[in-house]
């Protein structure tokens, strides 16, 4: 049944995407807020700090909250116009409901909701509660996430609950929990600033998480080498000891050569891979012959070398160089590479974090 | 995909404060709330836990997300589950929920949180500082307590290129959007940074086929079609092209994506698909560019209104207009 209501021009007339821009000397009220909010940027899973200045119950601008720890008042070209979300043309103001060939109009929310009840009920009865699904977003509170769960599982009663991450972040998340047990990043990110090589797998941070950027500066400053595995030069990896352009969705073959190289060399922790490890003999084995195969054919061939064996000895020399530079042997290496291979094709590993640096 | 089962739906309620373009197949749209209109927490990519306050209340009649499902559920009969006075009630049911999981809330208290500017997860007593970095104790959280190696073989991803689909295609994002645009396409200046989506391009790929820099091409998967102005770059491996993925009906490269699941997370391959390339010989006009336009207008009431958006990125549809 539910074709567009009206023409999609129509819709975005009335609707939007309707631009907003600040008046060229600023909202008024800017200067004498009725109070400064310390809150969070609303656009990307960092949720930097900002203050955001109110006046009669609008906001009309913002300023940097440099006592908060990961951001220090840093923010992104997103994070900067981030206020311009409140008082929009295109907010809905009161409920709608669809009218055939005009779009929506106007209506109460008595109407809204009993209407929205009574389809509930009626799908409900008609076809069993799972024939009613809620799909949520990952931009919720925790509050607000907990209860759409809730809600799903206890009012609706329906097995049928989904979230944009599906989209999104579930495989880092799946890795995380294989791996580890646990989906959650392994450090807090004044740790990068610590780390002695940084990989960067499948993931523009520059721009995603622009804020994270000055940690890996951080740690550069301090000397750290940088690797990015991308198929495009992102801004990061134009920055980067060693960019690695492999062909996209060929990830898993050179991490699996990379394992290879490791075992060969022996760049092996012992003690932590037979003491706090398992399954070790097992991906060893399946990855040598994946590196194998890999070697051999261009299945990751770069668009620099054509030779992943090349691409590899540059890696392996880095590595040799780092460890020297830093006056340790490189058997540390495969401690890091299992956050590596945990991340699957996102986020970021640190490798060789230095021993229990204090933070807060 | 997913239009062809909005299609088919009996009833759609959305809770949004826009109307996005997927809400344009609602039967109700109720209106929700900002993140800066409610009072809670959030968990940030680095394992914080933040508190996120309300600056400012719902304007019109719109109501807060959390009260819109307060009531549904009330009327759905659910009443006595549901009672929460305000978010630090629901909070305090989650921690207790989470207690003793893994993912252990219990000691984390707003409190704690403001005091001290977030709390790290796991954070399982009232007493514990939370949990920065992890493992520290190498004592992981898999069935024996160890970090699991888990062995990958490698395979080729669901679909690879071929003569008819001899070009891979990837997506990704650019710095001043953000997911489907929804709320970042209706921002003026971020609009401006970059107005529409651009098909990236080596310009050894492009001379193969004639492309110049800012002619359309259509792309073309085996799931769909759609057409992108070219921006040749030499930071993109010659076989791969790279199209950003905030736009929405025929500006949506995920029209033309590859549907195949992982096994394990069911997270769509949407990196990774084969496409050709057909250059239609006609160049796109230059987007135009509005952050010089005045706006006027008070906060919420800006005057006049800014033109809507499918009308700045317009594609020239005849010969006529391509000059």
């Amino acid at each position: 049944m539910a074709k567009l209501p009206t023409n999609e021009e129509t819709l975005i007339d009335q609707f939007g995407p309707h631009l907003n821009y600040p008046p060229r000397e600023g909202f008024p009220g800017r200067d004498e807020p009725d109070k400064i909010v310390e809150t969070h940027c609303c656009f990307c899973g960092m949720q930097c700090g900002i203050k955001l200045l109110v006046k009669g119950n609008k906001v009309v601008g913002f300023e940097p909250w440099e006592e908060f720890p990961f951001n220090q008042g840093r923010l992104c070209p997103k994070g900067v116009q981030r206020y311009l979300q409140n008082n929009h043309t295109d907010r809905l103001l009161h409920p709608l409901k669809r009218v055939e060939g005009a779009g929506f109009q106007r209506t109460d929310w008595e109407h809204a909701l009993s209407r929205t009840v009574s389809e509930i009920q009626r799908i409900q009865s008609q076809y069993g509660p799972d024939a009613f699904a809620m799909l949520s977003g990952v931009s919720l509170t925790n509050e607000k996430s907990y209860l759409v769960g809730k809600f799903a599982r206890v009012a609706l009663k329906t097995r049928n609950l989904d979230y944009n991450g599906r989209l999104c972040m579930v495989s880092a998340g799946a890795a995380n929990k294989k791996a580890f047990g646990l989906d959650r990043g392994s450090n807090n990110y004044s740790d990068l600033a610590h780390a002695e090589v940084i990989m960067i797998c499948g993931t523009n941070v520059s721009e995603t998480f622009p804020t994270l950027t000055h940690w890996l500066w951080d740690a550069r400053d301090k000397g750290a080498k940088l690797i990015v595995v991308d198929p495009r030069l992102t801004p990061i990896a134009r920055t980067a000891d060693l960019h690695l352009p492999i062909r996209p969705g060929r990830d898993s073959a050179l991490y699996g050569t990379i394992l290879h190289q490791l075992v060969k060399h022996d760049w092996l922790d012992h003690d932590f891979i037979d003491n706090s490890t398992s399954g070790f003999e097992e991906a060893a084995r399946a990855d040598v012959s994946t590196a194998t195969n890999a070697t051999n054919s261009p299945v990751t061939g770069t668009s620099r070398t054509r030779n992943i064996g090349v691409t590899l000895a540059r890696f392996g020399a880095l590595m040799k160089k780092s460890c020297r530079e830093k006056g340790s042997p490189p058997m540390n290496l495969c401690r890091q590479s299992t956050a590596a291979r945990s991340k699957g094709s996102s986020r970021f590993a640190s490798i060789r974090l230095s021993p229990s640096p204090t933070t807060t | 995909m997913i239009r062809e089962a909005l299609e088919k739906l009996e009833f759609y309620c959305a809770i949004d404060f826009f109307l996005n373009e997927t809400a344009h197949y609602a039967d109700i749209a109720l209106a929700g709330s900002l993140h800066e209109e409610e009072e809670g927490t959030v968990t940030t990519a680095e394992g914080r836990v933040t508190r996120i306050r309300q600056a400012v209340t719902p304007p019109g009649e719109a109501r807060t997300d959390t009260e819109i499902l307060l009531e549904l559920a009330r009327r759905l009969g659910a009443e006595k589950y549901f009672s929460f006075g305000g978010a630090e009630d629901i909070f305090n049911e989650l921690r207790v929920a989470s207690k003793g999981g893994t993912a252990d809330y219990f000691g984390i208290t707003y409190e704690k949180i403001e005091k001290n500017m977030g709390v790290f997860w796991p954070c399982p007593s009232l007493d514990h500082p939370g949990t920065p970095r992890l493992w520290e104790d190498r004592k992981f959280k898999t069935a024996d307590g160890k970090a699991h190696f888990n062995a990958v073989s490698y395979r080729d991803p669901g679909e690879v290129t071929d003569a008819d689909y001899p070009v891979i295609l990837t997506t990704g994002r650019v710095v001043s959007q953000y997911l489907s645009g929804t709320q970042t396409r209706r921002i003026g200046r971020l609009v401006d940074q970059y107005p529409e989506p651009l098909l990236e391009i080596h310009p050894k790929l492009a001379a193969q086929y004639g492309i110049t820099d800012r002619e359309l091409v259509r792309v073309v998967s085996r799931r769909a079609s759609a057409e992108f102005p070219a921006q040749l770059v030499e930071t993109i491996r010659e076989d791969t092209v790279f199209v950003p993925y905030h736009w929405a009906g025929k500006h949506s490269i995920n029209q033309l994506t590859s549907g195949h699941l992982d096994p394990v997370s069911k997270i769509p391959e949407f990196k990774v698909s084969a496409v050709r390339l057909e250059p239609l010989r006609k160049q796109s006009p230059p987007p135009k560019q509005n952050s010089l336009q005045p706006s006027g207008g008070s906060p919420g009431h800006p005057s006049p209104k800014p033109p809507p958006i499918h009308e700045l990125a317009r594609i020239p549809k005849g010969p006529n207009e391509t000059t």
